[in-house]
């Protein structure tokens, strides 16, 4: 297995009463899977996240990638954030160009590759933009395209499109798909919402609330994804409703 | 675009009429106020004094010295408030120390340190330079300290997911992204130091615009010393809205909301 999450178990304090945010979580992603975890707010899968991608450790147990445990970021682990999280000093070319400058390429070697990633989202013509030029899907696509011009192995996405209205949203959404078909990238996605799990996700895992545990994982049939009149899309639809009914 | 352009218009409109109150009052004063007309002149005699200073170029020569002056110090105070309060910022013992001590100093006027300044210093140039660089530091100073504790936590976590490491985060993250708060402080330095440069040049020196007004209040000259408060008015407006320009201009850029 790729990524292996074994009896991981999170506990915070709020004014020195212990919560448990997550409770004896256990998982395996496969490399190339666009794993959701779906839930209301408040079901520790953005704390799962940030511990996936190491930013925050867990209590207990163990999050392990490709065989070693996860302690701290990488760069072959990106994680695109929730809102906007672009260098506003930087325009768009150098925003992309920022994680590869870690990297031991040449000046025209990050050019190339930066020049690639923007045309990958669209965004060619609006290079030497400055973030505050740009609109709310812009930012975000750009955010989208620094995240992968690194070459990350996976890619955590804490509800990358909250900020966004819906044609936009919509949009996006088809990009990281394609994104998603082109690269074989490990994408590993955080929504509340079950219209976008469904169409983005090849498994769904479900979270519920108090403490935050798992209560099923779904996988998602491709015909599910062709449109909300597919019979598949409106069974896996009802079963999230009914999984989410009985579990809160 | 027009309605800015109408309240532009507006914002210039009332700026003016505010003048022109003002010189109704002082007109008024002049007429009917029972003072000695050689101590209280009228506006219009005002602004003749003030050409007439300026065709002379006698204006221009304290001015540019003024000038010189402020900026020296004005610089200097940059600088070193800049410096001080990253390195400050970064290491919190220090600010622990640093917090008390201009808590200490800061209410001490500037001027107030002139005599001591002047027995170290001598008279010339230095004592000007010095109440400037003094009033002009805490403000920059304290507001780099204050903005390298409260920057944006998501900058930080950019540069971890990016493994960007010491000394880079600094440079291209850190700086980068306190830079508005330090403009901010510049700019209230700016306006701090300018209000001090008169007395800065109330002693000691034989030029600038400080001293144009004692040299005119001991030569009984109130027509000369209303012209130079005249234009330390005008050149401390201008500073100011050269300044704010570049603020406006740094804040949009940050995405930082201002008005």
């Amino acid at each position: 297995m790729f990524i292996e999450i074994e009896g991981v178990s999170k506990q915070f304090l709020h004014d020195k009463i212990p919560i448990l945010a997550l409770q004896n979580i256990n998982l395996s992603v496969e490399k190339g899977e666009f794993i959701c975890f779906l839930g209301p707010s408040g079901c520790g899968k953005t704390t799962l996240l940030n511990m996936m991608a190491g930013y925050d450790k867990p209590t207990t147990g163990e999050i392990r990638i490709s065989g070693s445990i996860v302690n701290a970021p990488s760069l072959k682990r990106v994680t695109v954030f929730q809102g906007y999280d672009l260098l506003p000093w930087r325009t768009a070319r150098k925003n992309i160009e920022l994680g590869l400058e870690s990297l031991k390429l040449s000046k025209s070697e990050r050019k190339t590759v930066v020049s690639e990633y923007l045309d990958m989202v669209g965004l060619t013509d609006f290079a030497n933009h400055f973030p505050y030029e740009m609109s709310g899907g812009m930012r975000q696509r750009v955010s989208i395209a620094r995240a992968l011009a690194t070459n990350p192995e996976v890619i955590f996405m804490d509800e990358p499109f909250s900020a966004l209205d819906l044609i936009t949203r919509l949009s996006i959404q088809k990009s990281i798909l394609n994104l998603w078909r082109e690269n074989k990238k490990t994408i590993v996605f955080v929504s509340h919402i079950i219209e976008e799990a469904i169409l983005l996700a090849n498994r769904i895992v479900i979270f519920s609330p108090y403490p935050g545990r798992i209560v099923r994982i779904i996988d998602v049939p491709p015909n599910a994804k062709k449109g909300d009149n597919m019979p598949e899309y409106k069974k896996i639809k009802d079963e999230i409703h009914h999984v989410c009914e009985i579990s809160l | 675009m027009k309605k800015t352009v109408i309240k532009a218009l507006f914002k210039i409109l009332y700026a003016l009429g505010a003048v022109l109150i003002l010189l109704m009052f002082w007109q008024l004063v002049v007429m009917f106020g029972g003072f000695n007309q050689a101590l209280l002149p009228p506006p219009l005699y005002v602004f003749q004094t003030l050409g007439d200073m300026i065709k002379s170029g006698e204006l221009l020569l304290h001015v540019q010295i003024s000038l010189y002056r402020f900026f020296v110090g004005y610089s200097l105070a940059v600088a070193a408030g800049l410096t001080l309060g990253l390195i400050v910022g970064q290491i919190a013992f220090l600010s622990k120390l640093v917090d008390p001590l201009t808590q200490l100093l800061r209410p001490i006027a500037p001027v107030a340190w002139m005599p001591f300044i002047v027995l170290l210093f001598g008279i010339g140039d230095m004592p000007a330079i010095m109440i400037i660089f003094i009033a002009a530091f805490y403000p920059v100073l304290l507001s780099t300290i204050s903005a390298s504790k409260k920057i944006d936590k998501t900058y930080l976590r950019v540069a971890r997911t990016f493994e960007i490491k010491q000394p880079q985060v600094f440079f291209k993250i850190i700086l980068p992204a306190i830079f508005p708060y330090i403009a901010n402080g510049m700019h209230l330095g700016l306006g701090t130091a300018w209000v001090f440069l008169v007395a800065g040049e109330m002693m000691g020196v034989r030029s600038g615009l400080g001293f144009l007004i004692m040299d005119s209040r001991n030569n009984m000259q109130p027509q000369v010393l209303l012209s130079t408060i005249c234009v330390i008015a005008v050149l401390g407006l201008i500073l100011d809205k050269i300044v704010s320009f570049f603020e406006f201009r740094i804040n949009r850029h940050w995405g930082i909301q201002s008005e």
